[in-house]
């Protein structure tokens, strides 16, 4: 389901596509925050690149939440919104994150984007907006990645901004031909690698400091009180 | 020090202060002299009332190429409990990185808290401290041929404040500075929000007195009001401990321990100097970009 694989202090976390943690599969959220954990803490690893091997990095999804959840919205938040779940894993890693993104980059898709540091996508790239059925997203770290309003109209429009308005608007790092999509997240990669690991940790630990000043732990930790809310409307919907 | 480091000066006719940094053989580096003659002259116009916009600009091609790595040492050993043991200690980095940049007697915090409109000339050269200036001052005016950056954080790691880039250019660029040592072209910079206006190199001075003359005829009332405000909006940023981690993790990493493979920056600076230090950090980066051993 996921394959980690480790060279020359860049770790490569690869999987079919990134469509499973929008339909919130707990177990592949669970697995892939592993993945991510582990490595953070690895010492001979000081980048971490997502990456989809299938065609889209996340695949369009209706996204289950809230209609088709069952179970309690305090166990959905253990795998999706807690401290050690996917988003605040890589959003707080100690190691340079990156995500390389082609094709559709839907609801979980964009949540990876916005807690990565950096990020590497294709021309063709689409990125959905994660705020529509994603109760977990970060809209603090969306005002700011692109800034307050682009974010407000990302939510409430839901429209797919594509890769080179991604690049204008500051979502994506570097936006490249898919066939170049591999080789320049590598040398952002290697590039990043080639820091000094305590100064990657050190610079993160003060990332972190400034982060939590502008409330992205609070907003993470804000999840389950949306995920209630979108639940109660959602039964609301299907009463009605 | 040169005995002119910089040059300060005030026009009364215009109520417009000037600072000039001076050390074009340095390309305006920022030794902690410098440091504190600016810091100085900014304490004395706060007190003037007759001024209402400060001008900072450099002599030379380049607006700054940083702090000044030279004097970093001495910046230590002379710090209280700096020269008590052979290497200073870590209370005394914390000491003089709080005091000399980012606590609030430094000069980033100063120029930040100054009380009136400050408007910078960059050209050239704006790394580091030169990036600084441009987020500590409330409005910058680019040459076209200005660089913004900060190559440093590549072979040491970022230990400059973190909120006021975010909140200029927003996170990913933020982040893409801190690990991918580009410096911005003038023409990005002006994108991202860093820059306010990008006019030719030989008309940079002349928008900027431009833009400072029109500043000075606002009302002091209105500017002191608006300054006061942009303050208690930094507070409510985190301005504050963005500055204070920063003082923490540039004392750390000035202490930085490398691991075997890495290129260790702060040897090479001690065994080959500054410039060939810079340079083979450089040619390593080329190597990687170009795929080359």
């Amino acid at each position: 389901m996921i394959d980690v694989d480790v060279s020359e202090g860049c770790a490569l976390i690869s999987t079919a596509d990134f469509a499973p943690l929008t339909r919130h599969d707990g177990a592949f959220a669970r697995a892939l925050a592993a993945a991510v954990i582990d490595l953070s803490d690895d010492d001979d690893v000081k980048v971490i690149v997502l990456r989809a091997s299938g065609p889209d990095f996340a695949p369009a999804d209706q996204g289950t939440f809230p209609r088709d959840l069952r179970g309690t919205v305090t166990a959905w938040g253990q795998d999706f919104s807690a401290s050690d779940a996917i988003y605040q894993a890589l959003c707080f890693s100690k190691k340079v994150t990156i995500t390389e993104v082609a094709g559709v980059c839907s609801g979980a898709g964009s949540a990876l984007v916005l807690a990565s540091d950096l990020t590497i996508s294709s021309e063709d790239a689409q990125f959905a907006s994660p705020f529509m059925c994603m109760p977990e997203s970060n809209f603090v770290l969306a005002s700011l990645t692109i800034r307050l309003n682009r974010a407000k109209a990302w939510a409430v429009r839901g429209r797919p901004i594509g890769a080179h308005e991604a690049m204008a608007c500051g979502l994506v790092s570097r936006v490249v031909s898919r066939a170049g999509l591999a080789s320049a997240t590598q040398a952002a990669a290697e590039y990043a690698a080639a820091m000094p690991l305590d100064g990657i940790v050190m610079s993160k630990m003060m990332l972190q400091a400034v982060l939590d000043a502008h409330g992205v732990g609070r907003e993470f930790d804000m999840a389950n009180l949306y995920a209630t809310s979108q639940r109660a409307a959602g039964v609301t919907a299907e009463e009605e | 020090m040169s005995a002119v480091s910089a040059s300060f000066s005030i026009d009364r006719d215009s109520h417009i202060a000037r600072i000039r940094i001076s050390r074009p053989e340095r390309r305006n580096m920022i030794d902690i002299a410098t440091g504190r003659l600016i810091c100085d002259f900014l304490d004395q116009v706060d007190d003037d009332d007759d001024i209402t916009a400060v001008l900072l600009s450099g002599e030379g091609p380049d607006l700054s190429a940083g702090w000044d790595v030279a004097d970093v040492w001495s910046m230590y050993i002379d710090a209280p409990g700096g020269a008590v043991k052979k290497v200073p200690s870590q209370r005394a980095r914390l000491i003089a990185v709080a005091d000399n940049w980012w606590g609030p007697r430094g000069l980033y915090s100063r120029l930040l808290h100054c009380r009136k409109v400050t408007i910078l000339e960059a050209q050239g050269d704006c790394l580091e401290t030169g990036l600084f200036f441009a987020l500590c001052c409330d409005l910058t005016i680019a040459a076209e041929n200005a660089r913004f950056g900060c190559p440093r954080w590549h072979t040491l790691g970022a230990d400059g404040d973190l909120s006021l880039l975010i909140a200029a250019v927003g996170l990913k660029r933020a982040k893409d500075l801190m690990y991918t040592a580009v410096p911005w072209t003038a023409s990005q910079a002006l994108d991202y929000g860093l820059v306010d206006w990008l006019v030719p190199a030989d008309e940079l001075t002349a928008k900027a007195v431009e833009i400072a003359k029109m500043c000075a005829s606002i009302m002091r009332d209105g500017i002191v009001s608006e300054k006061y405000a942009l303050f208690a909006s930094l507070e409510k940023m985190g301005v504050g401990l963005s500055f204070a981690a920063a003082t923490i993790v540039a004392s750390s990493l000035s202490n930085i321990h490398f691991q075997p493979a890495e290129f260790n920056f702060l040897a090479e600076v001690k065994r080959a100097g500054e410039a060939s230090a810079v340079a083979a950090s450089r040619a390593r980066l080329d190597q990687i970009s170009t795929g080359k051993d």
